[in-house]
């Protein structure tokens, strides 16, 4: 891991998202369950996979700030 | 005791929901790039842009194909919006009583 230091800002700018991926992450799995259309449940499904990505990069750029 | 339990959503809303944390994340990646400095931060910020980008255009064809958007039609779009509009509050008040 690189060894960079986050400005205050950018980590509270990294933090209000990934909250908000973590959020919609987890909304997400709970809904699907509701969806009967199968395209909008593979859309979901795919959004679901590239939203945990995006917020295991976030966690691993936070990881440097703390 | 309960007396109204909602046990599920119908497409269309969960649609709408899944859109509108879309749009909201595109404006927040959009705000938070101009503001950041570290090159890595950028980088990564300019990536989820994207991708947050192609999400919502991606969920908006969706339901437009799905004839829950009519953009070049205003009148049926506020119809539609002044419709569901009302039976969300209808189902609250049936809800509250």
């Amino acid at each position: 891991m690189l060894n960079t230091r986050l400005a205050p800002h950018e980590t509270l700018d990294l933090h209000e998202l990934l909250a908000a991926k973590t959020l919609s992450i987890s909304k997400s799995a709970a809904m699907t369950s509701f969806v009967n259309d199968p395209e909008l449940k593979s859309i979901m499904q795919a959004e679901m996979q590239t939203c945990s990505k995006h917020a295991q990069d976030i966690q691993s750029l936070l990881n440097q700030a703390i | 005791m309960e007396q109204y339990v909602r046990t599920s959503l119908s497409d269309q809303t969960i649609c709408g929901d899944l859109l509108t944390s879309a749009k909201m994340a595109v404006k927040s990646y959009a705000t938070a790039l101009t503001e950041a400095t570290t090159p890595q931060v950028r980088d990564l910020l300019r990536r989820q842009l994207d991708d947050a980008i192609s999400s919502q255009e991606k969920i908006f064809r969706f339901m437009e194909k799905k004839g829950w958007y009519k953009p070049f039609d205003i009148n049926a779009q506020i119809q539609m919006d002044i419709q569901s509009s009302q039976k969300a509050i209808n189902e609250v008040r049936a809800y509250m009583q």
